[in-house]
């Protein structure tokens, strides 16, 4: 299996100007390795948990490096956030990839997520959006890296059912290199193209005495301001 | 008073959003709605219909469509409308991204036309103003078919306020 890292810095190394559409789990780590600058290309993509601490402390250091406001500040360019939202993302990337043809749509979707919405990819298959990569973060837990709840089933099949929905492919990825190496063939392919990556649960840090922060307001702003960001993006690019 | 005084034809419903320049209906089909359901099927150029599995879907993709530059409308049932209250919640009160919404009022029994929702005797009916009031979010009434000029008031205040709008059809449409 992957680590999140490496399922992550995949996509921020190689999606190009494709728009990003992410949960919970996946946007704080875009925001780790894509950093101040947006760009992701000094994080280091091995596997294991080895490779997971020190991908993810190389982009703590360039985000402190490259930031010249506050540290937490992150460029967001072309991604927005369904968040607090479970279960959004791929109506999301749905209607981005309808509005915008000539652009790919990455959505990057979680396990727990896509299981509160699985009616979600009939209504994609349906449409059939050629320019849709909807990958799906399999990790079986629920605040990974905090309580790492198990999700409701263990073994759930989404590629499968992907599949039996009617995207056009649908395909099961374990291996990090592997991942890398089919992404760009899996980006460029005719969609909507289904991506289930295996990866492993961030190592649980809570523990009796722990204590969980509040919440931050951009916790709640973002998905707004990243909405009109793009939106302003878009519209600066559309055709006269 | 007679079905007829509230109902609002599906050829005027299909004007209101041509007027509107809707290009994108986006839903989860209605009872009440019915003749105007069947006449976007059918098709009506420059309005393409999207039918999802549920509304919370229909609000999402609603949202990507409008972020990309799309005019979307949704159409749902008032029953579709409590099932996708956190994501309206979501997506047009936190994220303040617009959405005109026509949603039927189901089960409303034929006694009750002329009369306010509330006094309706089907919950589903009674508790859609009160609800709609509670959270914040402006509706408005079709009660006739004159009250569709009201589709323009919510395409306006849904962009101004950069929030949801509902348009409550109170009566089944016509097969006109």
């Amino acid at each position: 299996m992957m680590n999140i890292v490496q399922a992550c810095g995949v996509v921020a190394k190689g999606r190009g100007d494709a728009i990003l559409v992410s949960t919970m789990l996946s946007m704080f780590i875009f925001d780790r390795i894509e950093g101040a600058d947006g760009k992701a290309r000094m994080v280091p993509l091995l596997g294991g948990k080895a490779g997971l601490v020190l991908g993810l402390a190389v982009a703590k250091v360039k985000q402190k490096l490259g930031a010249s406001g506050p540290a937490a500040e992150v460029a967001t360019t072309g991604r927005i956030s369904s968040v607090p939202l479970m279960g959004g993302a791929a109506g999301l990337g749905l209607g981005l990839a309808l509005a915008q043809p000539q652009r790919r749509v990455v959505v990057m979707d979680g396990d727990a997520s896509l299981l509160m919405e699985l009616g979600g990819l009939a209504t994609v298959a349906a449409v059939r959006p050629k320019n849709l990569l909807h990958v799906v973060v399999h990790n079986g837990t629920q605040f990974t890296g905090l309580g790492n709840l198990k999700i409701t089933t263990t073994d759930f099949q989404f590629a499968k059912l992907a599949s039996d929905a009617g995207y056009v492919h649908a395909e099961r990825i374990s291996d990090g290199a592997n991942w890398a190496e089919r992404f760009p063939r899996l980006l460029a392919m005719d969609g909507p193209v289904f991506v289930e990556l295996m990866v492993e649960p961030v190592p649980q840090q809570t523990k009796p005495g722990f204590e969980q922060e509040e919440m931050p307001d951009r916790q709640f702003d973002r998905m707004g301001q990243e909405a009109l960001a793009l939106q302003a993006m878009l519209a600066q690019d559309a055709p006269a | 008073m007679a079905l007829a005084d509230h109902s609002i034809s599906a050829s005027a419903g299909i004007a209101a959003l041509q007027r509107n320049r809707v290009d994108h209906v986006v839903t989860v089909p209605d009872w009440v709605q019915l003749s105007l359901h069947q006449r976007l099927q059918d098709g009506v150029e420059g309005i393409r219909l999207i039918s999802c599995a549920n509304e919370n879907q229909t609000v999402t993709v609603a949202a990507g469509l409008t972020i990309g530059g799309k005019r979307p409308i949704l159409m749902m049932q008032n029953q579709g409308l409590y099932n996708c209250l956190n994501t309206l919640r979501a997506v047009c009160l936190d994220a303040h991204i617009p959405m005109v919404f026509m949603v039927g009022q189901f089960g409303r029994e034929f006694a009750n036309l002329g009369q306010p929702t509330t006094q309706s005797r089907r919950t589903m009916v009674s508790i859609m103003e009160p609800l709609l009031k509670s959270i914040d979010v402006p509706y408005h009434c079709l009660e006739s078919e004159s009250d569709l000029a009201r589709m323009e008031d919510a395409f306006e205040q849904a962009e101004a306020r950069r929030t949801a709008v509902v348009l409550l059809v109170g009566a089944p449409m016509a097969w006109q």
